[in-house]
């Protein structure tokens, strides 16, 4: 019972400081433009409001395109149990890596089916973008959580973190690896071809509006928080006390968010054939990878 | 009136109904850094699904109306209305074209008359093309956070003189005298 409970005070408290870790982002953006940009709270006020509006449907739309955003909640937040976050403790079983990929690609699905059902061009566009990149993304990152489970012999999240104490080089080049997909799979700027602002107004989410906008918009921050959250589990030592470990875990994801957004910045869209490219060229280096951690180097 | 839904974030539509692209310039004026309304948690949306108010800027024309008719209801309710420049005020320089509608006063007769709808709340900035200033102090107005500066006047003309022929050849005479046409023809 109390297993239960503080897996659940570890979701509540993600959920929490997921806009707010958006905020912080927005706020050094803003900084880095020489603006004075957005108070902190911002991304909390933008999904209040977007609650409290009604969803506007499509003239012909089906079931997936309503019930898709909820779907893609559930899926975010059942992942967000899996890893380890303020706690050590999380839902862990037999085999819960695999299932994590798979909720990971699931939710890039089921937003390409949702927006197809729309029945908005713009809204095709972005989902065909979407699934071209999820099939390479999602490929890489299981071949990553493979070389995790390869080099620890083990296929639970538990006793896979943290990765580095024996500094292998596969360990190390691993963690660089997912980093890198982590940043892909965030929908940062270069990266952001499925929802590209200017470009196709807003990709698969152009017929979201109210509710379901706000809840998508919700997953795709939780989204980025729990890939932090694995490349923060990968790194942060095991021997730290239980009650320095919420501090510093939210020290390692606020360093990192800080990082990405200062990448960002600083770079424009690429179009979606170079990210392809670039995405197929880290295949052979993470077979690669996956071949020396089976040696145990 | 006013909107207290907005008072934090307001996500803003920008529809081009016709306009010269002048107020357009002002309006993306008010997102770069200088003025940046980001700090005020205002975003230009791409979509009019995740707007709260739609920013006419242009008088409409015959052409675009089925197209801003289709814009104005794919944003949600509660909604508003900004309309910039004197063209979207009241169809500007064009107001009886015969390819102009009117401004956005003849664009909710048409919503009144075939739709019959409620008005939404609509927030009026004139010039051309405002300021940047001015349509920050329009949506300031609309959050209910400032008061409205215009008050009601009418100016009226109290003689109309007649146009017979000795009042223009009058005229006529006192416009060279003063508008200096005849300077250095002595």
């Amino acid at each position: 019972m109390e297993y239960i409970a503080i897996v659940l005070a570890n979701i509540v408290a993600i959920l929490i400081i997921a806009p707010i870790i958006d905020g912080i982002e927005r706020k050094i953006k803003a900084k880095l433009q020489c603006r004075k940009g957005p108070p902190i709270l911002q991304t909390w006020y933008d999904l209040v409001k977007l609650f409290r509006r009604p969803s506007i449907v499509t003239e012909e739309y089906s079931l997936a395109y309503v019930i898709s955003p909820y779907i893609i909640f559930a899926n975010m937040t059942l992942a967000l149990a899996l890893v380890p976050s303020f706690t050590r403790i999380s839902l862990s079983f037999f085999g819960d890596i695999i299932v994590l990929v798979y909720l990971i690609a699931s939710s890039s699905i089921f937003l390409a089916i949702g927006s197809i059902s729309s029945g908005n061009v713009f809204a095709t566009i972005g989902a065909n973008r979407e699934i071209s990149l999820a099939t390479l993304s999602k490929l890489l990152m299981a071949l990553v959580l493979a070389t995790f489970a390869t080099l620890k012999r083990a296929l639970t999240l538990g006793s896979i973190f943290p990765i580095i104490p024996p500094y292998t080089l596969s360990a190390i080049i691993s963690i660089i690896l997912f980093a890198i997909i982590a940043y892909i799979d965030c929908y940062k700027l270069p990266f952001d071809i499925p929802e590209a602002e200017p470009e196709i107004i807003d990709g698969i989410l152009v017929e979201y509006s109210g509710k379901s906008l706000g809840v998508l918009k919700y997953s795709t921050y939780l989204k980025r928080i729990l890939l932090f959250t694995i490349i923060v589990d990968l790194i942060l030592p095991r021997n730290i006390p239980t009650l320095l470990l919420p501090i510093s875990y939210f020290t390692f994801l606020l360093a990192l968010s800080i990082t990405y957004v200062c990448v960002e910045t600083y770079f424009g869209r690429l179009r979606i054939d170079q990210a392809l490219k670039f995405m197929k060229t880290m295949v052979p280096i993470l077979l690669v990878v996956w071949f020396i951690a089976y040696l145990h180097y | 009136m006013s909107l207290k839904l907005f008072r934090r974030s307001l996500w803003v539509y920008h529809l081009n109904s016709g306009s010269c692209n002048g107020c357009d310039i002002e309006v993306l004026n008010i997102f770069t850094p200088y003025h940046d309304v980001e700090r005020l948690g205002i975003k230009l949306v791409a979509s009019p699904r995740h707007a709260d108010v739609i920013v006419f800027t242009g008088p409409i024309t015959r052409e675009t109306l089925p197209k801003a008719i289709r814009a104005f209801f794919a944003v949600p309710e509660p909604k508003a209305v900004v309309a910039v420049g004197s063209c979207a005020c009241g169809g500007g320089i064009w107001y009886d074209s015969y390819a102009v509608i009117g401004g956005i006063e003849a664009f909710y007769r048409i919503l009144e008359n075939y739709y019959k709808i409620r008005l939404p709340l609509t927030v009026y900035v004139p010039g051309c093309p405002p300021k940047p200033e001015a349509i920050i102090y329009g949506i300031a107005v609309l959050r209910g956070v400032l008061k409205q500066k215009q008050r009601k006047t009418y100016f009226l003309e109290k003689e109309v003189p007649a146009l017979t022929r000795d009042f223009i050849v009058n005229l006529e005479k006192y416009m060279k005298q003063e508008g200096g046409i005849n300077i250095g023809k002595k």
